[in-house]
């Protein structure tokens, strides 16, 4: 019997880890030799000369700006509704069939629905992708305002704290952690389905781009375009998640 | 002169799913006159967390009246619970400026009233750093920033030790004294009452009301352990009633 030993670095880790995934992807690659599973070669390649033609950072960039107005309204939105159920029962109670009817309306339902309603328009498009985000957002805040601590609501209440005093201080920092948990799975969720959304009915963007090369079987452009997205998504993460979460857990630092 | 006048006619939680409703205070009435420091102490259960929220306005659901004579219904007060209470994702500094109010006071103010109550460079600390009995303090410390005419304790000292909890008694008597306001603490232990008070309100069991009021002129830091066992004795003489609880 031996162990591999697996380095306690995480840095290395990592990549040693994508290392051998490149490696099975390439050997897989000259086993199949054929177009429908290009290698990573060529699929670098190919990214390269798609940044630089510069239809790559146009489409991405299109959809990156789709991602944040509809990442902000559906936070803004799903964090206010929210608040609002988690705090009053009754309303609570009322409207959670409303929402376990929004959770339960398949993503393709509502993108369809929003083309065929409002057209196909930039506005249709945002709308379709908040309402498939937002339930989401709602039933994970209203958890966390469930949870609010009444001893510091009540002692907000005593020293006559305004209602944005209140938010801030007291209440917004207790619902930060369900905030952060709701933004990463939002983000993960919303770029997926704003390909959908632009594969229906938008003359641009990453989903539009990816049925393009669908139809003239263009398998490494798709490999290529995908990459270069999970690479942004993750530079998103570890440049302003990431520090948002360091910064909010300050004070339970010693 | 103003005075408080709480008269509180019923108090009644309603019913609740498998709870039957609950009379705790009935027919409850008392006036504070300026700067006097009332103890209230009554068993347990009595209500008396019940009665400090209502005078701090966090419950409105009663049917009485709490009011100052002076200005009508608005009564500035501030409170000390029977945990700190403090916001742990804010430093000490804040948490006592976010009491204040809209304008704030100058740190250094606030870091003298600190410094005076044992605490030193703590003010851009934050509660957790600090000992239950430092948060405490900084509790305190909060209620006397903010400008208030009434400081309502609930039990303040409760979980601390036997010194701590004297040294705490000792520091609220200095602040009592530079800063003079009405008082209303809550205690359900004798000593403590008798230390601290120039008026006890003795309280009965739900639904709640005074059953004796006994003031007690001399001075609260010419007070020795002695006195205080005297203090006693004549209350249970005087108030035969209440022997139980003495």
């Amino acid at each position: 019997m031996f162990k591999i030993k697996l380095p306690k670095n995480s840095g290395l880790n990592l990549i040693l880890s994508l290392g051998l995934l490149l490696i099975i992807w390439q050997l897989s690659a000259s086993y199949v030799n054929s177009y429908v599973l290009p290698s990573p070669t060529a699929v670098l390649l190919q990214l390269i000369s798609s940044i630089k033609s510069g239809d790559l950072p146009y489409h991405l960039g299109i959809t990156l700006s789709r991602l944040i107005v509809s990442f902000l309204l559906a936070m803004l939105f799903g964090i206010a509704i929210g608040l609002l159920l988690g705090r009053h029962k009754k309303t609570d109670d009322f409207f959670d069939s409303w929402l376990i009817i929004l959770l339960n309306i398949p993503a393709l339902v509502t993108i369809v629905m929003c083309y065929v309603w409002f057209g196909l328009v930039e506005s249709a498009a945002i709308l379709a992708v908040v309402i498939n985000k937002i339930p989401n957002v709602i039933v994970t805040i209203r958890e966390g305002a469930k949870n609010l601590d009444e001893e510091l609501l009540q002692m907000a209440k005593a020293y006559r704290f305004s209602r944005l005093k209140t938010l801030q201080h007291v209440v917004l920092p207790q619902l930060y952690p369900y905030i952060m948990a709701s933004a990463r799975t939002g983000l993960a969720l919303i770029w997926k389905i704003i390909l959908v959304v632009e594969l229906l009915g938008r003359s641009n963007g990453m989903g539009y781009q990816i049925h393009l090369f669908f139809q003239l079987f263009d398998i490494t452009s798709i490999l290529a375009y995908t990459v270069s997205f999970i690479v942004l998504i993750q530079f998103i993460e570890i440049s302003i998640l990431k520090p948002l979460d360091k910064k909010s857990r300050q004070w339970k630092g010693s | 002169m103003s005075q408080l006048i709480v008269n509180i006619k019923d108090k009644t939680f309603p019913q609740r799913n498998d709870q039957e409703a609950f009379t705790a205070i009935q027919n409850l009435r008392f006036e504070i006159e300026n700067h006097q420091f009332v103890c209230l102490v009554g068993p347990s259960g009595c209500g008396k967390t019940t009665l400090l929220n209502i005078i701090a306005g966090l419950d409105s659901t009663f049917d009485g009246r709490i009011r100052d004579n002076n200005k009508g219904v608005s009564i500035q007060s501030s409170y000390v619970f029977q945990t700190p209470r403090l916001l742990p994702w804010r430093t000490v500094l804040d948490n006592i400026q976010l009491a204040i109010g809209e304008k704030g006071r100058p740190t250094s103010v606030i870091d003298d009233l600190l410094q005076s109550l044992g605490l030193k460079n703590c003010l851009y600390k934050y509660p957790q750093q600090l000992s239950l009995g430092m948060q405490r303090r900084v509790a305190l410390a909060r209620a006397f920033s903010v400008p208030s005419e009434l400081l309502l304790m609930d039990e303040p000292f409760v979980s601390l030790d036997q010194a701590t909890a004297r040294n705490a008694r000792k520091l609220l008597l200095r602040l009592w004294a530079e800063q003079a306001r009405k008082v209303i603490f809550v205690t359900h232990d004798l000593n403590e009452a008798f230390e601290l008070a120039d008026r006890i309100l003795f309280l009965s069991e739900s639904p709640s009301h005074i059953i004796a009021d006994i003031p007690i002129d001399m001075p609260q830091l010419d007070r020795s352990a002695v006195d205080i066992k005297k203090l006693k004795e004549q209350a249970s003489i005087d108030h035969p009633n209440i022997r139980s609880l003495l």
